[in-house]
Parts: structure tokens; sequence; C-alpha cells
């Protein structure tokens, strides 16, 4: 029985079992390969996707519980444009081997749908699920209050960057 | 640094200074990426007729940002914005080795510092040569023209600078001046990262995102012990379950090839092996622990600095004060697991593989499959960080292996768990050290004594095939890299055991360091900022000691011994006036300051923490550096964030142990990372140079822990000499 459900806006059916991660259904099947492996287990974030507009680990989601579902990974983020965080991530340097980003955006788009001006406490607990052995914590965190206000104000200013305003001191 | 040049060294392939000039024309092999219609003066640059630039990068970006740095040198002097320059991934090539080590190899933070001249050289060549093929062709005095973003401009025209590629070929190569600071417009200036677009959009290609014809995902089952061997094994009904393509044993364990990874881990977990058990199966971490002790107090090691008579300066010293500090193995952990593509055919073999050693692979893989050289290419890719881990090539010999045993096109993909439990890893130490001080408080006598596995009997093994020259017959090549433990075992010093220690940097009458090489049996590796990440915590928290045992200032007190060391004296002043040393704190609050030279460049730190039931908690680090000449200051601050962030890590969390030889670590619940909300807030102030370039990549990595460790001193009184820190 094939296993139909809606990706980045088309819908998709898969001949595969049901007990498969949606992990390995999107990389090794689909071969969309934005959405990372980093730990098999839910422990590191680096699969993040969105279920419905929610953030979940594609490691350990069974292909069997996405039937009939929504989802949407990195690469169906931003539609045709970059989403307003993927464009703050660029204005501040934020990726550095990048490897968890795709996870740590996808984590924090969740977060500005539900919540869209969250404080540091809020982006710590929505995004204390996502490891980044680079440690660019402090530029996610920055990234993400100013596309929270670019999506607040919709003013299409882009403000300035982030290196700009904090190196010089 | 040195440890792995010193290695080369002992091995005859590098005479004494260092090479900085490279050969970059008259290249008797042809580029990986050659092409005769496009102006090719040397292995960095191509410039088509269609007028694209591309930038061939040996370095491999794992992060740390040489691809924007490098192509900001090139951009530089062709006076072109550094995105309208393509970078690609070079190939292996001897024009792409680097000097330092005699192999292509991207570590030691060397890149920037190594081609801060050469690339811009390069460049500049580039810009004279097209400059002159248009005067010709233009009919006008070559001071008449300027060359800017791609093109030529000559008054008000603007021609592209690939109309003048064809003529620019027969031109020999000018000497040239490179641009002068004043007229630099990218050095020097924050930019946005050339790879940071695709980072975010999912699209960049890391190694193990690689995706060909008919490719299968291979996964190995290896000795829980490192170092055993399989007796006998069975598959037990894996070969029968879906998508599974093939069950091979290889050299290190056994490989399933599957579909999917998620058929082959399935099928992994059916397979039984019986295994020949190693003799590190009968150690525990607590018996190294015991046999570092021991062998410190029995062994008296091998000398890597003596100026004077330490001891005797230190036994006549008005005040004496002795230490021992005990420090973990740790793992790299990068986010992406370990991964290699390989695809083999009757007379070529082409790997796709996240390296820091493209041309070990390369190396590799001629053993493994009997293919000369000129039959291997290696591909590149973006590495999921790097660290160090990648510089051992474990990952291309099994991968090469099970593509020559299956005949399939596979991804060897390493679970997390394998990852964490077959690392190289940092050496775990146990050190001893020793000073005297005189009555006005200084220090007179300098004694420490490390105990700690060395890494380059592990390295040479490896490296050894690449280095060595390719006429040598494959059999003494082996012989000789398996000669490698018993050379640095018994004869060599690894300048990596005691790099941080030897660089003494603090006034002293004398002064000596020595080690003691141990090795229980679990492979060792290059770790970020290697034996620096163990030096920099015994020297830093023995001189804060040494500070509150003559009553001072720790900072005063550093200073006062810095008199041969302004550079260090330097960030030292900077991080303690920005981070406002000594400013007053709230009670169960605490600064603690550390200062450390590594990679060519200066860093100290300042950390502001506090303690709360038991709970440490960093609320802010300040860092100064001194890199000498900057060429991007958002990647060296960024870099300083992610140090920081590394070295914490190590500091509050990091430890591998050993249950009868196996590691005990599986994966992020037991090997805990920093997370978003542990992450204090860093400031970075980059002290203004005119000095060399210096490394940024690791530097910031070795102050942290002993920082922390002194402020957790100042916060609570109790001196925490194990790492990683943990409160009684």
């Amino acid at each position: 029985m094939p296993i139909t459900f809606m990706l980045n806006d088309r819908s998709i059916s898969l001949d595969v079992e049901g007990e498969m991660p949606l992990l390995w259904a999107l990389r090794d099947v689909l071969k969309l390969t934005g959405t990372k492996f980093g730990c098999g287990a839910g422990l590191c974030g680096a699969c993040t996707v969105h279920r419905e507009g929610e953030a979940i680990r594609a490691c350990t989601t069974p292909m069997s519980s996405v039937q009939g579902r929504r989802i949407t990974t990195i690469e169906g983020l931003g539609g045709q444009a970059d989403h307003p965080l993927q464009d703050a991530w660029i204005r501040h340097n934020v990726a550095q081997c990048g490897y968890c980003q795709p996870g740590q955006i996808m984590a924090a788009s969740a977060l500005l749908a539900q919540n869209p001006s969250p404080t540091d406490e809020d982006i710590d607990r929505a995004m204390a699920g996502n490891l980044c052995r680079c440690g660019t914590y402090s530029r996610i965190r920055a990234a993400i209050h100013d596309a929270a206000g670019q999506l607040q104000s919709d003013s299409g200013q882009t403000p300035a960057p982030y290196y700009q305003s904090n190196l010089e001191s | 640094m040195n440890s792995r040049r010193e290695f080369l060294k002992a091995m005859g392939l590098v005479g004494g200074g260092l090479i900085l000039e490279l050969s970059l024309s008259g290249c008797t092999t042809p580029l990986p990426h050659g092409n005769a219609r496009d102006f090719e003066p040397d292995a960095w640059l191509q410039i088509t007729p269609q007028n694209d630039i591309r930038f061939y990068l040996n370095s491999v970006e794992m992060g740390q940002g040489t691809m924007t740095g490098m192509a900001t040198l090139i951009a530089e002097e062709l006076n072109t914005e550094p995105y309208m320059i393509e970078v690609k991934s070079a190939g292996v090539h001897a024009d792409y080795v680097n000097p330092f080590y005699g192999v292509q190899v991207t570590g030691g933070s060397t890149s920037t510092r190594i081609y801060y001249d050469v690339l811009r050289r390069s460049a500049a060549q580039a810009r004279e040569m097209l400059r002159a093929a248009a005067a010709a062709e233009l009919g006008v005095d070559v001071a008449l023209l300027e060359v800017r973003d791609k093109h030529i401009i000559y008054r008000d025209t603007r021609l592209p600078m690939g109309r003048f590629v064809q003529a620019a070929q027969s031109l020999s190569r000018p000497e040239v001046s490179l641009k002068s600071e004043r007229d630099f417009r990218f050095i020097g200036r924050p930019s946005v990262r050339l790879d940071g677009a695709m980072k975010v959009r999912g699209t960049a290609q890391y190694g193990i995102d690689v995706q060909l014809p008919d490719l299968f995902t291979a996964l190995v089952k290896r000795c829980p012990v490192q170092g055993g061997h399989i007796e006998s094994w069975s598959p037990n009904g894996a070969d029968e379950l879906p998508g599974v393509k093939a069950i091979v044993p290889i050299a290190n364990g056994v490989a399933v090839v599957a579909e999917t990874y998620w058929h082959a881990q399935r099928a992994l977990q059916a397979i039984t092996v019986s295994w020949a058990m190693p003799a590190l199966s009968q150690r525990s971490s607590e018996d190294i622990r015991r046999e570092f002790e021991a062998l410190a107090a029995s062994e008296s090691g091998r000398s890597a600095l003596s100026v004077g008579d330490a001891r005797a300066d230190i036994r006549a010293a008005a005040l004496q004060h002795a230490a021992t500090y005990r420090l973990p193995y740790l793992a790299h952990a990068t986010m992406e697991p370990m991964n290699c593509t390989v695809r083999l055919r009757d007379d070529h073999c082409e790997i796709w593989v996240p390296t820091q050693v493209p041309s070990v692979c390369a190396a590799i893989a001629e053993e493994v499959t009997g293919l000369r050289r000129h039959q291997i290419t290696v591909h590149t890719t973006l590495l999921g960080g790097g660290f160090g881990r990648r510089l051992s090539v474990d990952y291309a010999l099994e991968a090469t292996q099970i593509a020559k045993a299956t005949g399939l096109t596979i991804k060897l993909v390493f679970s997390r768990e394998d990852d964490m439990q077959h690392d190289y890893y940092r050496p775990a130490a146990h050190a001893e050290i020793k000073a005297g001080l005189d009555e006005q408080g200084r220090i007179t006598g300098w004694h420490q004594k490390n105990v700690n596995p060395n890494i380059l009997p592990y390295a040479f093994q490896e490296f050894a095939t690449a280095v060595l020259p390719a006429w040598l017959p494959d059999g003494l090549v082996r012989g000789l890299a398996n000669l490698g433990p018993w050379v640095y075992g018994t004869l060599l010093m690894d300048p990596a055991s005691t790099e941080g220690a030897v660089e003494f940097g603090y006034d002293s009458v004398s002064a000596e360091v020595r080690h003691v090489q141990a090795d229980p049996g679990l492979r060792t590796g290059y770790w970020r900022s290697v034996g620096h990440s163990i030096n920099a915590f015994v020297v830093e928290s023995f001189m804060d000691e040494l500070a509150h045992r003559a009553g001072r200032d720790p900072l005063q007190f550093r200073l006062q011994h810095l008199a041969g060391n302004p550079r260090l004296a330097a960030v030292l002043r900077q991080v303690a006036e920005v981070g406002r040393w000594g400013a007053p704190m709230e009670p169960g609050s605490a600064q603690g300051i550390a200062a450390h030279y590594s990679f060519g460049s200066y860093v100290a730190q300042l950390v502001e923490v506090s303690v709360v039931e038991g709970d440490i908690r960093v609320h802010r680090v300040t860092v100064a550096i001194d890199c000498g000449k900057t060429i991007n200051p958002d990647i060296i601050k960024a870099q300083m964030e992610g140090g920081v962030i590394f070295g914490l890590t190590a500091a509050l969390r990091g430890e591998i142990t050993l249950q009868d030889g196996r590691v005990q670590q599986t994966n992020f619940h037991d090997y805990p990372l920093l997370r978003i909300h542990e992450a204090p807030a860093i400031t970075v102030h980059i002290l203004s140079s005119a000095e060399a370039p210096g490394g940024v990549g690791e530097p910031a990595v070795p102050p942290i822990a002993p920082a922390l460790a002194n402020a957790l001193f100042a916060a609570t009184g109790q001196r925490l000499r194990d790492l990683p820190l943990r409160l009684s």
C-alpha cells in the first residue's frame, strides 16, 4: 500500500515500508537531501521538518504517521523566494559548516508561525532541541529576532547586518 | 601544527625552514580541471572566454570560512567582488600540497596564513597579464587600463576580461607588485559568506548528500573495542531482508550494502559476529587513570623543553607549589557523521568524500584497489564539521574496501553511534606541574611533566602512503607505515603532546617540560587545537594557582611575567578592559581570565560565571584576539564564538570513558553538546595589527577551560583540576 502525503505542497505517493523513518524516505528514496541525518534518535534536530506546520524530527517519525498529512522540508519552506529567516541567516552569517542549519531554520520557522515576536527565553525553549557543533547559537538568536522584526514591520526595509552593528566596539 | 611538520621532517620529506614559495607554473601533470580554451595562469585561477572567473580552492570548507576568506584574497587583486568569483573545489594535485605538512591537507589553522601572499600574487599576475593583453589589442598604454569587477576599463568602455583570455595565454608571468593596503576594497572588511545562501536553502552538498546512479548505502558492524578483529560471523538472516544487496566482511568488520540507510541499519542489527578482542578490552578508564599516575611517578620521560635547571631553582625558591591535572579522552562529534562514496571501475576509482586530506584518501584508494595514482579521482565536498576528525581516513579505507568487495557503487555512512565509538580521540592526559616563587612573587623555576598517548603513531600509519614517494614498492610503504607506532612510541617525541607547554610564554629563570608516552590502545587524533587544548588548561590554571599563592591579582600576576611577550600581554590588557576585570559581581558570581598563544595567534578570554545550587552557569565571555592582519573580521569573530562554545562543551561536559575497552558514550544523550539555552553571550575584540596573519579556526578553544576553572575558583574556592569541571 503506497503512502500518500503532501510534500512541499505537492501530492506524493511512496511505496515504502510504514516503519521506514520519514528522514530516509526523504533522503534516500526522494533524494531530498536538505533534511540532514545527525543522530537517528531525535537528539540533535538536524532532521527537523514540519508536519502540519509543527516542527518534528524526521528521523523518529515513521512513514505510516505521515499518511494524508502535510509535510514541509527546507526545500519547500520559502516557496519561490527565501523565507525571511533564511534571509536573516544569510545576512547574519549564521552558518559555519552549515550542516545543522536547515534543521535550525525549520525549528525557528515553526516557532515564528506560533509566536511572531519571541523573547530570548522563547527562543531558547523552542531551539533547545537543535544542536550546533560550530557554536552559532548567538547568531541564531539574533537572526530569529531580526526575522521576527521583519515579519512584524513588513516594511520591506532590510536591517543592517549583525556584523556591522556588533563588530566595532 | 609543528607536530605534523616534525613528522614529515622526521621522514626526511621536508627541509628546515618554511616553504612558502609554491611551484605555480610548469606543472608536469595536468590540473584536474584543465581546459585548453581557458586562461589558467596557475593551479588557482581559471578565466574563461565567457568571462567566468573560477577559483580552485585547495583547502576544504568545513565552517572555518576558507571559501570566503581565500576567495577574498583573489578578489582583492583581481579588483572584483568576491561573489562574482565562482569557488570550485580543487582536485588532488602536487600544486595543492600544503607546504607546512607536505600533503594536501586542511588543518593547523594554516590556510590563510600560508596563502595570504601566494593567492594575492597569483591574482595580481593574472590581472597584469590581462591588462597587458588588452593594452596590446586596443593599442593603448597599459597605464590607462583599469581592472574592476570582471572588466577591463578604458575611459568609458568596459570590456569583459574574458575577451582577452586568449591573448593573455601567450604572455609570460610578469613580476607584479601587490595592492597597497590603503587601496583594499575587500581585505579587512566583513562580508556576507559565499557559502551562506546554499547552506540555508538546503542545497549545499555535503559528502552524505552525494547522489549517483545505482548508489547504495553501506554500514559496517565494527568490533565494539577498537583493534579487535572478526573470528567468525553469520548473516543470521540479514541477507534475506528486503533492500539488502550484499553483506561482506572487510578488515574492520562486516559491511551491509542496501537500498537505503534504514534497510542497511535494520540488516546490520541481525548480523552476529564473534570478535577476537584486543588488549584494550582489559582496560577501563579508572585503570588508565591509575596507569598514567603510576607512570608519572616512575618515569622521567623525554625532555621537550629545558632552559636552566628548573628542579634546582624550584628547590631553592622561597615558595613552592605543585598540582596535578587530569583530562579525559574527547570525541569530535561533527554534526555530519563520517561518510565516503566510492565508484570503482576496472581502470578508474572515483571518491566523493568530506575530508581534510584528499591526497591521503587518494593514496589509500591506490593501496586498496591496486590502481595507480592517475586512475584515482577524489572529489571533496563540503564538510559538515571537521575539527580534525577528518584528518583521519578510516572512512575512505572502509568505503574503498566495500566497493572492491561488492563491485557496487556505495556510500558508506557511520551511524551516530559508530561515529562516537570509532573516533580518533583527543588524548587523555595526566599532567604534573610545579613551580617556585621568589620573595617578590616572581617565578624562578617551572617544571611540567605530561603523561599521555601520542597522536603521531596513528597519523603516521595513515599519512605514510600519501607522503612516501610513489615509486617505492607497496610492501615497503606499508612496512614503513607500520613502523610509526614504534618510531613515535620509543624513538621520537610527538610535539603534539607538549605543544602549548613548550612555547612557555611567561618569564621564568628556568623551565622544563617533559613527556612520558603511555598508550592504552585507544586510537588518538587531532582535535581542534590539539595539544594546546591540554596544555593551555594546565598552564593557565596553574598560573592562576600561583597568583593566588603569591597573593596577587591573576591578571597582574600574568602581566608581571610577560615582559618578553608583549602581544600576549596586549590581548590580556584588552580583554581586562572591555570585559571589566575586577568589576564588582553579584554574590555567587565571579570572573576568570586566561590567555594562550597558538597557531600564530594570541587569544585572551574573560569568563563571568555564577553558581546556583551547584549549577554552573556561564553568562558572558569576552574575547580579545591578535591574529595579525585581518582578512575578514566577521569570520574571525565567528571562529572566536564557535571556538568558545566548542571549548566550553569540553570544559563542562566532554568525556569519553572506557569500560572493558569499549567506549561507553553512544550518542548526544551521553556525550552532550552545549545547547542554545546554555550558550553565553560572547563579545569579540580584534586587535589591529600589521603582523603576518595568524590562524583563527583553533586558537579560541585553548583558553576557555582554564578561564572557566579560574572563575569557578573565584566563585566557590574550589580549585577544579580535572576536566570536565565538576563542583563537589
